[in-house]
């Protein structure tokens, strides 16, 4: 499953960068994240709690920075996370772009989606959309954050 | 079952047993979606609180011109309602859009709002007949408008722990008309592709005195297009009008790619259908 | 006494069904039942780093917990032992089991099974049948050198991510091509889809000191007990297989899954052990039906008669051949691209593509509905051309005795101008049609069943008969079928037959149900057994008398039938109604009434449900479609009322003249429907014809 997401923040695309290259301090910004830690180089473990209508879930798992241009301010994260309490896991690839928009930035994530055991039972259009709030909420978040 | 089943006869008992076992506990009143998500391992509560003895909850009334639909009545039973029928034939039909008749025979008025499905069939309607909803928890009761209830997919502004008890549809301003239609291009026993209700009141010059446009299925709640009623609103609502009408619901439709088609075609197929809706409210 | 055959049939097991008394495969139970629960692979195609299952095992409860390493090097399968009973090294789909759990309840099992911990390192995995027999394309089953074939030796295959693969050739297509007014060529395709039987697969399994048990809704039960002997490594007479009601089948049931890690997980907990899997599971990894991509070339003279045809067709096979039961490891007719028609010259080449998709196996006339939704599309875009009514170009080139079929075999009678004849009378054809509507014909040919088969007869006293036999029925009318013609035979009343579905230990070997055999060998064994009895009653033996009736079925003949069917569209959305439809059907002597008419109407309905609606979509390997509620299939709303013309004077090999219908009607709907909604103006070349293909179609975009 794919999903995009793209939105200006009126901040500086540096200080948004050093933002979402904080990896703990970019957690942060989605909801339901907690207990992030470091887990090696460029690597984090942490928890994920969701709540898709009745059915609340479990994350735990690992972010890594696969790939980082600083200079161009891309980057490619993997997540690869269990969901303990129904069993399944999620596995996300995701590109972060940042690009000068005025005297703001742009931001836009795109990321490939994969929900697999039971919990991908809850259906592609009711993951999507939750996918979709997430990032919504994130992109928004990280905007108050570096601001 | 690995669950303890309660059914309580009084509403107070309900409510105490589901603010006693918390997270742990779940509401059912006809188990139609309840059971698909149990049944899925997608929900495990300890303990399931069935509302179908409360009695309370249940029957279609009259309320001083307002309809008022009890939570557990059936889906069934409000599409042969007389009541139902009187207030508001379209509300009938919506009802009776719902799955199959064994379905309708188990499922709940209540139940539907509260599990926000956004491609059912009866939040759109209601949602374009200004209902609300009472919902009740130990702290007290209030109403909720649907525009409030739904929040997102299968997500409602109800707290934990509270319940509806009915719903309420205020009486129509005289000379209403309403509709739903539902969209179902591959078999008669599905959710809505696109669906649309709509009300409508002229003037007596012909010009719209009021209108509104609610698109189900496209979006993670009902939508209401208010654009679109805004240009029909005070205007003469001639073909060209609900063309124009139509095309902004379409732009108002928020869908997502499924197996019931693209979103773009659904985003199109909401124009067709809220111009079908609207030509048969001032046919 | 009238003849039995003219009153319409009681089912035998009519009354339990109806009454909720019936008892399936998941309502068995024994005494210490332990439950089993999997898990699966969440990737498509991945390497088995470690499997950890302590947190599993830790669950209160649990009993056992199996991985690959305890089942390895067990693999199974129904002819091609490619499927591993867990997977060790490689899993190959997303679903594909790494782990098994028995447990008190089935809770527990399923909390454990959620518990198994893997560590998996993702492969390249490939879901399109080109890439797959792509020079280079990453390997599937890089062992697959080592697999075992039940009973034959493998066909060679031309790529190692092949199951498959078939060429034939016949009379001189070259010079066919050369010949021809014209040349056509399209392409078609046709996703997976499901069965969709009521009754989910179920199993319980025990030992019982040198004896294994199953009771499953397998519903070849001699065919699983020689696959479970290879698989375990135990005598064939060591095991028992009992299927009480199967709930469905339409071929799907040919296959087991769960049984193979019951086996060893009541062996190594020494109780029994059941499964019955989620519907969301029988979705998800169950045998489907192959999806394929068909390119048909043919050339026709002036008057649009065949002179050559070319074609090449891909099946998906998914993950693992092991659905399918025949040596060249394809659907049935996977060479079948123009059934019912006379094809001079012509060179067919189809291949089964190993991908990372669900397994797919045998459904409702495998291979047919595929070809044949790509041979009528096709003959239909031909006649357009042409400018030559369909129906016109189909009677020109229907197939007649002493013509070659697409095999290039002979054929020595056909029905089919009289199938068609009949068509253009019952369904009005060329009677004008109101604005917005189309009307499309697609015909179809299948062979009847073939096999062999004995039971066993006893007449008693009072002359009475009981017949037993270990074919299984499911819901086609089997024992029904065979107390009729037991009780025609020798001239009593069906009451007075006793038809009793006996376990593998109890009865002589039986092939199972399949490949529209049933009426043809089990009746004709029937049929020889009822006349046995009567020539030793006649004779003057005293009762009770039991004899063995047989048949070796190996006659090569075809049913005919032809669709005309009439389609509504909505040219705003590109929804479509089918309004009207008739079926001629050339069905022999017709043994069971109802069921004939049960299973035309059926099969009208399960294609309908194809041409329509029915898709098992696939996203990155993954089934979104993992539920009736997104996975659709007609309800009666949506099954117009068919005129249904059956032609029974043309006698077949079965019992009396009787010929088969069970796999006889579903293959031409897709192509009847497909082929009116062109007639009204929007020509799909996909299944499902989506209201959105439609439309696009309409709008002049690519369908
Ligand atoms: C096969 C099938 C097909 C369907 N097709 C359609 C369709 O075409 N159109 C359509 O509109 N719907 C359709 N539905 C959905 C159906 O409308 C809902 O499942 C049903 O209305 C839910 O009602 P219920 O009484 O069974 O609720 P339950 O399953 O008992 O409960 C659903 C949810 O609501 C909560 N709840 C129940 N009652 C209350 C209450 N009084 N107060 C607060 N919370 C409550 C429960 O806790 C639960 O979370 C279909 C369902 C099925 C099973």
């Amino acid at each position: 499953m794919k999903l995009a997401h793209s939105s200006t923040v009126p901040v500086p695309v540096e200080r948004v960068w050093t933002v979402v290259m904080d990896v703990p301090r970019a957690a942060a910004c989605v909801p339901g994240v907690s207990g992030v830690s470091g887990a090696g180089e460029d690597r984090f473990r942490g928890d994920l709690a969701v709540q898709v209508g009745p059915v609340r879930l479990s994350f735990s798992g690992e972010v890594a920075i696969v790939a980082r241009d600083d200079a161009a301010h891309r980057a490619t994260l993997r997540a690869d996370a269990k969901e303990a309490r129904l069993g399944g896991s999620v596995h996300a690839s995701v590109e972060i772009a940042l690009a000068r928009a005025g005297e703001g930035c742009a931001l836009r994530i795109e990321s490939d989606l994969q929900v697999a055991g039971r919990i991908g039972e809850l259906g592609q259009p009711l993951i999507q959309r939750k996918a979709d709030q997430l990032l919504r909420e994130f992109g928004a978040c990280l905007a108050r954050t570096a601001a | 079952m690995s669950y303890a089943y309660h059914e309580p006869s009084e509403l107070d008992e309900a409510l105490a047993l589901l603010a006693r076992h918390g997270d742990d506990a779940h509401a059912v009143a006809g188990a139609t979606a309840f059971m698909l998500l149990y049944r899925q391992g997608l929900l495990r509560p300890s303990h399931v609180v069935g509302l179908r003895r409360v009695r309370s909850l249940g029957g279609i009334r009259d309320d001083g011109g307002a309809l008022v639909i009890g939570a557990t009545a059936t889906h069934r039973e409000a599409e042969r309602s007389p009541l139902v029928a009187r207030h508001c034939a379209a509300l009938a039909r919506a009802f009776a859009s719902v799955a199959t008749v064994r379905v309708r025979n188990q499922a709940t008025v209540g139940g539907n709002l509260a599990h926000a499905d956004p491609a059912q069939d009866p939040p759109a309607m209601l949602l374009a007949l200004d209902a609300a909803v009472t919902a009740v928890s130990p702290g007290g009761t209030r109403e909720i408008p649907l525009a409030e209830l739904f929040v997102d997919v299968l997500t409602t502004s109800l707290a934990p722990g509270e319940l509806i008890t009915a719903v309420r549809v205020p009486a129509l301003a005289p000379g209403t008309r309403a509709a739903y239609v539902k969209f179902l291009p591959r078999t008669a026993d599905d959710y809505a592709t696109v669906s649309v209700a709509a009300t409508l009141r002229r003037s007596e010059d012909g010009r719209v005195a009021d209108v509104r446009v609610v698109l189900g299925a496209v979006g993670p709640t009902p939508i209401r297009a208010t654009s679109a009623e805004d240009a029909l609103r005070g205007a003469a609502p001639d073909a060209a009008r609900i063309a124009e009408a139509a095309a902004l619901a379409r732009d108002a439709a928020d869908p997502i790619d499924d197996v019931r088609g693209s979103a773009a075609y659904k985003r199109e197929m909401a124009r067709v259908w809220t111009e079908r809706a609207l030509r048969s409210l001032v046919a | 006494m009238t003849d039995v055959l003219r009153t319409p049939e009681r089912r035998v097991e009519g009354r339990e069904k109806v009454t909720g008394t019936a008892r399936y495969a998941a309502d068995a139970a024994r005494e210490g039942m332990l439950h089993a629960a999997f898990a699966g692979s969440p990737y498509p195609h991945a390497r088995v780093l470690a499997v950890d299952t302590a947190a599993a095992r830790a669950v209160p409860g649990v009993r056992a917990v199996l991985t690959g390493a305890d089942v390895r090097p067990a693999r199974f399968g129904r002819r091609l032992l490619d499927w591993p009973v867990l997977a060790w090294d490689r899993v190959r789909f997303i679903g594909d089991r790494v782990a098994a759990v028995a447990a008190d309840t089935p809770e527990a099992a399923e909390r454990a099974a959620a518990l198994v911990d893997v560590t998996y390192e993702e492969l390249p995995a490939v879901f399109d049948m080109d890439a797959a027999l792509a020079p280079g394309a990453p390997l599937i089953h890089p062992d697959a050198a080592d697999y075992r074939m039940l009973g034959v030796t493998r066909p060679p295959v031309p790529h190692p991510n092949a199951q498959g693969h078939q060429v034939h050739e016949h009379g001189d297509p070259a010079a066919g091509f050369a010949a021809a007014a014209r040349v056509f060529e399209h392409e078609l395709a046709l996703p997976p889809v499901h069965h969709a039987y009521l009754e989910p697969r179920a199993a319980l399994v025990w030992i019982d000191g040198a004896t294994v048990h199953v009771v499953t809704t397998n519903k070849a039960p001699f065919s699983l007990r020689a696959q479970l002997a290879a698989v375990a490594g135990v005598a064939e007479d060591a095991i028992v297989v009992h299927t009480p009601h199967v709930g469905g089948d339409f071929g799907g049931k040919g296959l087991s899954l769960d049984e193979w890690p019951l086996y060893f997980l009541a062996r190594v907990t020494g109780r029994p052990v059941r499964s019955v899997l989620r519907y969301a599971d029988e979705l998800q990894i169950s045998n489907t039906r192959h999806g394929a991509r068909i390119r048909l070339r043919t050339g026709v003279d002036r008057d649009g008669r065949i002179t050559a045809h070319e074609a090449r067709v891909r099946f998906d096979g998914g993950a693992y051949a092991a659905g399918k039961p025949i040596p060249f490891l394809m659907p049935g007719e996977a060479m079948a691209t123009l059934a019912g028609y006379r094809v001079p010259a012509a060179r067919v080449e189809a291949t089964c593509a190993y991908t990372n998709h669900l397994p797919a196996g045998h459904d409702r006339a495998p291979g047919q509905p595929q070809n044949s939704f790509a041979a009528e599309s096709h003959l239909d875009l031909i006649a357009r051309e042409l400018g030559v009514d369909p129906l016109e170009l189909r009677e020109r080139n229907a197939i007649r005795a002493g013509d070659v079929d697409v095999h290039g075999d002979e054929w020595h009678a056909s029905e089919m101008p009289r199938v068609l004849a009949e068509l253009r009378r019952a369904s009005g054809w060329g009677r004008p049609l109101p604005p917005g509507h189309g009307r499309g014909v697609a015909l179809g040919a299948r062979h009847v069943g073939r096999g062999k088969t004995s039971l066993e007869l006893t007449l008693d006293e009072r002359g009475d008969v009981v017949v037993r036999s270990g074919v299984t029925d499911q819901g086609g009318g089997a024992l029904t079928m065979i107390g009729r013609v037991v009780a025609r035979e020798l001239a009593i009343a069906p009451e007075r037959v006793r038809v009793e579905q006996v376990d593998t230990a109890r009865s002589p070997v039986d092939p199972g149900v399949g490949g529209s055999r049933v009426t043809m060998v089990h009746g004709n064994a029937a049929l020889d057994g009822a006349r046995k009895l009567a020539a030793a009653r006649d004779a003057g033996a005293a009762p009770p008398i039991r004899v063995v009736g047989s048949a070796d079925q190996t006659a090569h003949m075809f049913g005919s039938y032809a669709y005309a069917v009439e389609v509504e569209l909505d040219r705003e959305t590109g929804a479509f109604r089918v309004v009207d439809a008739t079926l001629v059907a050339d069905v022999g002597t017709v043994i069971n009434p109802v069921a004939v008419r049960g299973q035309l109407e059926g099969g009208f309905a399960f294609g309908l449900g194809q041409a329509l609606m029915e898709e098992l979509a696939i996203v990155g390997g993954r089934v979104v479609t993992a539920s009736f509620g997104e996975y659709k299939i007609p309800s009666i709303a949506d099954v117009p009322p068919l005129r249904l013309v059956l032609l029974t004077d043309a006698p077949g090999p079965g019992p009396f003249g009787a010929k088969s219908v069970g796999e006889l009607a579903n293959p031409a709907v897709v192509g009847a429907v497909a082929n009116a909604v062109a007639d009204a103006g929007a020509r799909v070349l996909t299944l499902p014809i989506s209201a959105e293909k439609v439309l696009a179609a309409l709008r002049g975009g690519a369908a």
